[in-house]
C-alpha cells in the first residue's frame, strides 16, 4: 500500500494513507532526512521479557494499568493503552510500529500515535518536546505550559480564532536552533469551552462531533509551518493580585525543565541535550508568568496574551 | 570515602567526573548526574564557586577570589566553599584530584 509523505514534530514522515484523521503539513520539498515510518501491523505484538525491560512509565485506574511504556535496549520503546494500541518505537525513532486491538476496530487508537508515539519519536531523534500549546503570531512562536487540565487547548483555540496559527495544543517538538515545530492540526477542547463558542467559530475550528473518552470533543484547523521560540508563557492557576503577566528575569530552572513531555528517554546524551534547551531557552527566549485567576476565562486570557506581547 | 580534614580540602583541586554535567541560569546553576538523571541546584554563589573548582582553582583559591570580588570576610567564604565541596562530594558531583593531576 501506498504510504504518504508528511512531517510533524519536526519529523518527516510515512504514514499509511487515512491513518491519521487531522490536518497535517505536507513533506518539506528536498528532505533529505530520513522519515520516520509509521506501519500498522496485523499481528499483535506481544509483551516483552520483563528480564530484559525496564518499566519506565505506568498509568493506573483502579488498580488496573491503562498505560505502560517499556524500554529494551536492542529494540527501543514498547507503549501500550489497555484495550487500544500497542505501539513500539525503535531506539533511533525511524520506526513506529503499531498494532491496534481488536483488529483495529477501536477508530480512537490512532491518536494514540500522534498524541504520544511521535512526541516519542521526535525525541529519539534529537528534538525537544515540551508540554504545551502552541500558536505562530507574526512568524514568531508563542509556547503556553500549563499541566492537564491547565487551560493550554482552550487558550490556543482562542489565539487562532484572534488570527493565530496553530502548532499544537498539548506538544511541541524544538530543535537546537531553539524553532518550534507543528504537531497536528487537532484542537481537544473541554464542554466548558465548547459553550463558549458561537456557531461561527465552531465553524473556523471545525468542531466535529468526535468526543473523546476524557470528554473533550476535537477540532482541526490546518497547523501553521515552524517559526522561531519567540516567548514562553508559564500557566499558573492562582488568585493572588498582581499582573495577569509577568515577565520573569530570572525563570526557575524547574519550571522549564519540568515541562517535558517525555519522561520515558533517560539517557545520558537525552537527559543533557533536555538541560542544554532549557539553559538555551531561559537565556535567550522571553519567559512570562500567566496566572489564570478564577473565573478568567481563556477569551480573557487571549487577549491579555496579545495586549502585552 | 574518609572525609577529608578541612585544610586538606582547602588545598585540593577538584574535578568534575565526565557524568556531571551543568548549566547556568539567571539566578541558579542545575547541576546534572547523568548516570542517576538526578538535578541539583545550587544558587548563583555557588555556581560561580563550582565555575572555579572546574578552572582547577582550590577551594582556598576560590574563597581568596569571592571574598576580594564582593569585600567579604575570607574566612567565612572558606566555610562556604568547604561546605559546598562537602556536599558535592557527598553526591559525588565532585572528586578529589589525585596529587599531580593535571587534567583538572
Amino acid at each position: 500500500m501506498a504510504s504518504v509523505a508528511t512531517e510533524a514534530f519536526g519529523l518527516p514522515l510515512e504514514l499509511p494513507p487515512g491513518l491519521l484523521a487531522h490536518a497535517l503539513r505536507p513533506a518539506k520539498a528536498g528532505e533529505l532526512r530520513a522519515p520516520t515510518v509509521v506501519t500498522v501491523a496485523a499481528d499483535p505484538i506481544g509483551e516483552w521479557d520483563p528480564g530484559i525491560v525496564e518499566r519506565v512509565r505506568e498509568v493506573r485506574h483502579e488498580d488496573r494499568i491503562v498505560w505502560s511504556v517499556d524500554a529494551d535496549p536492542g529494540r527501543g520503546f514498547r507503549m501500550e493503552s489497555a484495550g487500544h494500541v500497542t505501539m513500539v518505537v525503535s531506539g533511533d525513532g525511524l520506526s513506529i510500529r503499531c498494532a491496534p486491538a481488536g483488529g483495529g476496530s477501536d477508530s480512537g487508537w490512532p491518536a494514540l500515535v500522534t498524541a504520544q508515539a511521535l512526541p516519542l519519536a521526535a525525541t529519539l531523534r534529537g528534538l525537544e518536546v515540551f508540554h504545551a500549546s502552541a500558536v505562530s503570531l507574526d512568524g514568531r512562536a508563542l509556547l503556553f505550559c500549563a499541566s492537564r487540565g491547565g487551560g493550554k487547548s482552550s487558550l490556543a483555540a482562542q489565539l487562532v480564532l484572534r488570527g493565530a496559527g496553530l502548532l499544537s495544543d498539548d506538544a511541541v517538538a524544538i530543535d537546537e536552533q531553539l524553532v518550534a515545530h507543528p504537531s497536528t492540526g487537532a484542537l481537544h477542547l473541554r464542554p466548558a469551552e465548547l459553550a463558549r463558542l458561537g456557531q461561527a467559530a465552531r465553524d473556523e475550528l471545525q468542531i466535529g462531533s468526535l468526543t473523546r473518552l476524557d470528554g473533550r470533543t476535537v477540532g482541526s484547523v490546518p497547523p501553521a509551518g515552524a517559526a522561531p521560540l519567540d516567548c514562553v508563557c508559564l500557566l499558573e492557576r492562582s488568585a493572588a493580585d498582581g499582573p495577569a503577566m509577568e515577565l520573569l528575569e530570572a525563570v526557575d530552572p524547574v519550571l522549564l525543565l519540568g515541562s517535558t513531555f517525555n519522561l520515558s528517554v533517560r539517557s545520558p546524551d537525552r537527559l543533557l541535550r533536555h538541560l542544554e534547551f532549557c539553559a538555551r531557552i531561559a537565556a535567550q527566549v522571553r519567559v512570562f508568568r500567566l496566572l489564570v485567576r478564577p473565573g478568567v476565562d481563556a477569551v480573557a486570557l487571549a487577549d491579555e496574551v496579545l495586549q502585552c506581547l | 570515602m574518609p572525609d577529608p580534614a578541612t585544610d586538606d580540602l582547602l588545598d585540593s583541586r577538584m574535578l568534575l567526573p565526565q557524568h556531571v554535567v551543568h548549566r547556568s541560569f539567571v539566578a541558579e546553576t542545575v547541576v546534572l548526574n547523568l548516570r542517576t538523571g538526578k538535578y541539583h541546584g545550587l544558587n548563583a554563589t555557588a555556581g560561580q564557586m563550582l565555575d572555579g573548582l572546574e578552572q582547577g582553582r582550590t577551594p582556598r583559591e576560590v574563597a581568596q577570589a569571592i571574598a576580594a570580588e564582593y569585600d567579604l570576610d575570607e574566612i567565612t567564604v572558606q566555610a562556604d566553599v568547604v561546605a559546598l565541596c562537602r556536599g558535592l562530594l557527598e553526591r559525588q558531583l565532585i572528586e578529589i584530584a589525585a596529587a599531580g593531576d593535571e587534567s583538572a
